[in-house]
């Protein structure tokens, strides 16, 4: 009797918690159970496990309601291990009426438990890959870092030769600098000078033309010669036919070559199995495997999520030496375009400063190579107005300024138109006069050793001591510097 | 003055003119006979060249004094077409253009200002045309001398201009140059020459 009112009120327990579940349908009878389905995710996995729910759905109940109570705690127990803020698309519980439906729970549990330790193992695998990416990333940043840390070194190296070399250019320029100013004003007093002595040389000159003691400048030089006329050789006159060059035009592809790694790979899709539909009975030792399979799951799942987390933690860290390496590789990339700019601008300065150099040194040769003649035309000028202002002092004392009138000297007046001769040429550039035709000053002058005196009494009060470099001498008068004893 | 003393003045006098004479041959070219009277200082001392006249021509030049500028034009006499190689075996060579050389000197001691101390006019310094040498013979070449260039003289300097007149308008037959300055009295100089 008591075992008989224990059923009854066993099966009014059951009735009222099917009546409960809003997944039960009372009009299905026990002919057929929908499981509730799972919203699908976006993961492909999900999305797999999604078609494997509507594969459950299509399960065929053939025997009737034996529910298994100890079975069934272990379910509740099994799918309780299952927590919700773990497991939040776990299937929801389920209280199974028979055997079939509780294996079917228990199918649609063990392949959720499969699904979730795949997902693991696979989300394990991605961040083993992903901490080789960064364990390779890291490393090539090492390798990128050390290789941009020597390129810096040597840049380096390199701007600290280049400042270092601009300074020694820099004071080189200014020893050059010095040296050519003070040429440059020896060579500004003489040409004053030179200027000068012709001024008075003139004006006595001109005073004495005006007095009527002397003739116009016309009469002390040759008269000009007419040129010869200009002749062609016959038949030079064809012009020579410029060849065209053939010109090759490179043939080049028109097609954009495609970047290999532009190749996107086709997804490999991968049927599901089709699953066949049950039909024969289930038995309590398959429902027993069933759990026993999904009891095994549990602590691979438990070693999946340590190392799933385990990796993430792995994972993390190195996500901050690789950011960290990033910085560094970042900075140093930096450091070497500044390092670059610095290089640039210190080569730009250090070859202008040797341009700068290049050009001081020439002018320098320039002006040294010119002194000897600018000398030599102080001496020339010199001699003349002296030979001039003696000729007019003693010849024509109302001439001018002149000290003491003496008796006009008729024998100098012949020597004296050779000396206009080569007075007159002095009005225009003499350094041009000399160049041209240094044998006409050189060999005509009257009194050598007079002119001599004049060089000399110049070079020593300019103290010039630069005759070791001669070349701008013109050849008739090296006699001159010659016969001066060069410290 | 004793007899003794003249004979001695006359032999020195002559003596002076001797070397004047002397020294007057020897200038590298033969003045020809002057075609206007000097207008130079006459009191030249003795034993000093002779000055030249403010206009002369001789063969292959002519001068004239404007102011205080000499002006010279230079041409050869005659001009050939046509001349042999130089070396044996080598072809005859035609003339392909005649320089005609134009000297202005400042014949003075002083320093001379092309703007205020010759008044020139125009933008020329001064003009060179070519004729044939008849009446009214035309006109084969002419050239002018810009005045940009020039603007002072140095005492005595000269300054040489070349004219190049070119093959092409040349024949045989007689040329008259004229060169008409700028300044002075701008009488035109003239000279002339022969192509054959």
């Amino acid at each position: 009797m008591k075992r008989q009112l224990t059923i009854v009120v066993l099966a009014l327990a059951a009735t009222v918690t099917l009546a409960q579940d809003p997944n039960f349908d009372g009009r299905r009878g026990g002919g057929s159970v929908q499981f509730p389905r799972h919203e699908p995710s976006s993961s492909g996995r999900d999305s797999q496990r999604t078609n494997n729910s509507e594969r459950y759905d299509t399960y065929a109940i053939a025997e009737p309601a034996n529910p298994l109570p100890g079975l069934a705690n272990q379910y509740r127990s099994l799918r309780g291990w299952f927590r919700s803020d773990v497991f939040p698309d776990a299937p929801s519980v389920v209280e199974p009426t028979n055997i079939s439906e509780l294996f079917r729970a228990l199918v649609y549990l063990k392949d959720f438990a499969d699904g979730r330790l795949r997902n693991l193992r696979s989300r394990k695998n991605e961040l083993d890959e992903r901490h080789r990416n960064l364990q390779a990333q890291i490393a090539n940043n090492s390798d990128v870092g050390a290789s941009l840390y020597r390129e810096a070194s040597l840049i380096e190296g390199e701007v600290q030769g280049l400042y270092r070399q601009t300074r020694e250019t820099e004071e080189r320029l200014a020893s050059q600098n010095s040296l050519l100013n003070q040429l440059t004003a020896i060579t500004k007093q003489l040409s004053d000078e030179v200027v000068s002595a012709k001024d008075d040389m003139f004006a006595v000159l001109f005073d004495a033309a005006r007095r009527g003691k002397l003739l116009s400048p016309s009469n002390y030089r040759a008269l000009p010669k007419p040129l010869s006329p200009v002749y062609s050789q016959n038949g030079m006159q064809s012009q020579a036919t410029a060849i065209n060059p053939i010109t090759v035009t490179p043939i080049y592809p028109t097609a954009s070559l495609v970047a290999a790694q532009a190749v996107r790979a086709m997804p490999v899709i991968v049927p599901l199995r089709a699953q066949p539909i049950r039909v024969t009975p289930v038995s309590e030792g398959e429902v027993q495997q069933k759990l026993n399979e999904i009891n095994n799951s549990l602590p691979l799942i438990n070693q999946a999520y340590q190392d799933v987390n385990e990796a993430f933690r792995r994972v993390n860290q190195l996500e901050q030496s690789a950011s960290a390496s990033e910085y560094s590789v970042r900075q140093s990339r930096e450091r070497l375009e500044s390092l670059r700019s610095q290089n640039s601008n210190a080569a730009s300065a250090l070859s202008s400063a040797r341009a700068k150099l290049a050009d001081a040194t020439a002018a320098y040769q320039s002006q040294r190579e010119n002194l000897p003649v600018q000398l030599f035309e102080h001496a020339v000028v010199e001699y003349y107005s002296d030979k001039v202002k003696k000729f007019i002092t003693t010849n024509f004392p109302d001439v001018q300024v002149v000290e003491e009138a003496k008796t006009v000297n008729t024998e100098m007046l012949g020597r004296f138109a050779k000396v206009m001769s080569n007075v007159v040429e002095l009005g225009a550039d003499t350094l041009k006069v000399i160049e041209r035709v240094p044998g006409a000053l050189a060999d005509s002058v009257e009194d050598p050793a007079a002119l001599q005196t004049a060089l000399d009494d110049v070079v020593d009060r300019f103290n010039v001591n630069l005759f070791s470099d001669m070349t701008g001498v013109p050849k008739p008068l090296v006699k001159y510097f010659q016969k001066r004893k060069i410290p | 003055m004793s007899r003794r003393t003249a004979v001695v003045v006359l032999l020195v006098g002559g003596l002076a003119a001797a070397g004047g004479f002397i020294f007057y041959r020897s200038r590298a070219v033969t003045v020809a006979p002057p075609v206007e009277v000097s207008t130079q200082p006459t009191e030249v001392l003795p034993g000093g060249p002779t000055p030249l006249p403010d206009s002369f021509e001789s063969p292959g030049l002519v001068s004239r004094r404007e102011g205080p500028l000499r002006i010279y034009v230079a041409l050869p006499r005659e001009i050939s077409l046509s001349r042999h190689g130089e070396n044996s075996g080598q072809q005859d060579q035609t003339l392909a253009s005649v320089p005609i050389v134009v000297v202005l000197e400042n014949d003075t001691y002083k320093k001379v200002d092309a703007a205020g101390d010759l008044s020139l006019t125009g933008d020329a310094l001064f003009t060179l045309t070519i004729t044939r040498d008849a009446p009214d013979g035309p006109e084969v070449f002419s050239h002018s001398e810009p005045r940009a260039e020039v603007s002072t003289w140095q005492p005595a300097e000269r300054k040489t201009f070349t004219a190049s007149w070119p093959a092409a308008s040349i024949s045989p037959g007689a040329y008259l140059v004229s060169v008409r300055p700028a300044f002075g009295t701008r009488q035109t100089l003239q000279i002339r020459t022969s192509i054959r």
